[in-house]
């Protein structure tokens, strides 16, 4: 599974990395980032959907 | 309205999802939450200079960041962000919860009090008085409160215009002082270094980007704690909950907002002739953007009236969607769960102490407690 966020898109509700930190981050002025190459752990699947369902600009990518 | 709100949105969502009503000058309702995120998002088609508020504030300014376009807009943003940013809002945490504990430990051993007087409201003033530098002041909430509440209490324009009058002189000072004392923390000094496409801010520009600063997280905030708090005293079952599992805190904030939304709605205005839903609406007609119906539309939430506990929900538009997405949602964020996690923390077992005062309105919400069950 991998994740990508389309930066023109977000608008740093901040949900993702607060649903999701080990795979999402924010940058300084706290709009998304993806940590790594947005590859996801199966361990973090669950949570990276969620943070993907849980924006509200549906800036969020899920693949595979 | 708000105490019968879910029927009401309900209506309006399959009824007639984009509406006209002839209150405040006139302007349409979008209530679906697909319309609100359509209109949020499109800020070329739709602008938000006219004004946002709907009614107005009444002294006749721009709330900045709130009510600018581009290229001003994201200029604002630009400067501001930073200090609002998951990172810096964390920073802020050992802070806020000195606050909430010093508010809460005022309170322990009473057995009663009420909680909007004394944790739901000062809790953002202190702290916003603490990020933009300045003093407490009596005279100074007083004229926030004929602001804040003067648009909808009857106030005549007179004295709010008086009250706008006296808290721009006293932004005015603060704004001088920081120019002949600079290189302070504050968001006031920051505010001295913000510039739109390398133009300095003017001086209105600073007053009014401080006087928002000031007034955004006030009310708003203290709604959200007091109705997130009135929930844990009317459903002892997710107190029980977070109590057990603090972790379900950070769900019972999103629910709260979701369901609770502080802030109903918010306008933009039509830059052309354009179509929502399937509705003409001219250039220059206004469009609320009802967040509070959109968070409970059935289309995007399930079973959508209800607080689920066991749901993030995070979708949900209560800091707004878009650019203009909230600034200090973070921040907001930030108070609600810490005012939770120490409240919960003395006084786990509390009660209502007289009839439901419901979460629609920001007034008192008194509890009492056993004061021989308060926690060290």
């Amino acid at each position: 599974m991998r994740v990508s966020v389309d930066r023109s898109m977000c608008v740093g509700h901040a949900q993702c990395s607060a649903i999701c930190p080990s795979v999402f981050g924010s940058d300084e002025s706290g709009y998304a980032v993806v940590l790594g190459d947005g590859s996801v752990e199966p361990g973090d699947e669950n949570d990276a959907r969620l943070a993907a369902d849980s924006c509200p600009e549906q800036a969020i990518t899920v693949t595979g | 309205m708000r105490a019968r709100c879910a029927e009401a949105y309900a209506e309006l969502r399959t009824g007639c999802p984009v509406f006209h009503t002839e209150a405040w000058g006139g302007f349409w309702v979008a209530s679906r939450y697909e319309d609100v995120y359509e209109v949020g998002r499109d800020v070329a088609r739709f602008a938000s200079g006219p004004g946002a508020m709907l009614p107005p504030v009444g002294h006749g300014r721009p709330l900045l960041p709130m009510d600018a376009d581009p290229p001003e807009h994201p200029e604002y943003r630009r400067l501001l962000l930073p200090r609002f940013a998951p990172a810096a809002v964390a920073g802020m945490e050992a802070d806020v919860r000195d606050l909430a504990r010093g508010l809460v430990d005022e309170i322990a051993g009473r057995g009663e009090a009420d909680l909007y007087e004394t944790l739901c409201k000062p809790l953002p003033m202190l702290l916003i008085t603490r990020l933009l530098g300045i003093e407490r002041d009596e005279t100074f909430w007083a004229w926030t409160d004929t602001l804040i509440y003067g648009r909808v209490d009857g106030t005549s324009p007179e004295e709010i215009r008086a009250a706008a009058d006296g808290l721009y002189g006293f932004l005015e000072g603060q704004v001088a002082d920081r120019r002949r004392r600079p290189g302070r923390d504050d968001l006031i000094s920051l505010l001295l270094q913000g510039d739109v496409e390398g133009r300095p801010y003017r001086e209105d520009e600073i007053l009014d980007l401080c006087f928002f600063l000031l007034i955004a997280g006030l009310e708003n905030t203290a709604f959200g704690i007091r109705a997130t708090l009135r929930h844990l005293a009317v459903e002892p079952g997710d107190r029980a909950a977070v109590l057990a599992d603090p972790g379900l805190v950070h769900n019972l904030v999103e629910q709260s907002l979701r369901l609770y939304s502080p802030v109903t709605g918010l306008c933009r205005t039509a830059t052309s002739d354009t179509v929502v839903a399937g509705q003409s609406i001219a250039a220059g007609e206004r469009v609320l953007l009802l967040f509070g119906s959109a968070n409970r539309d059935p289309a995007v939430f399930p079973d959508a009236d209800e607080f689920h506990l066991d749901r993030r929900d995070g979708r949900h538009v209560a800091f707004g969607i878009g650019p203009h997405r909230c600034v200090g949602s973070n921040l907001a964020r930030l108070e609600m769960r810490v005012a939770v996690e120490e409240l919960l923390r003395r006084i786990p077992q509390f009660q209502l102490s007289g009839a439901d005062p419901g979460w629609y309105d920001a007034t008192r919400l008194d509890i009492v407690w056993d004061p021989e069950e308060v926690a060290r």
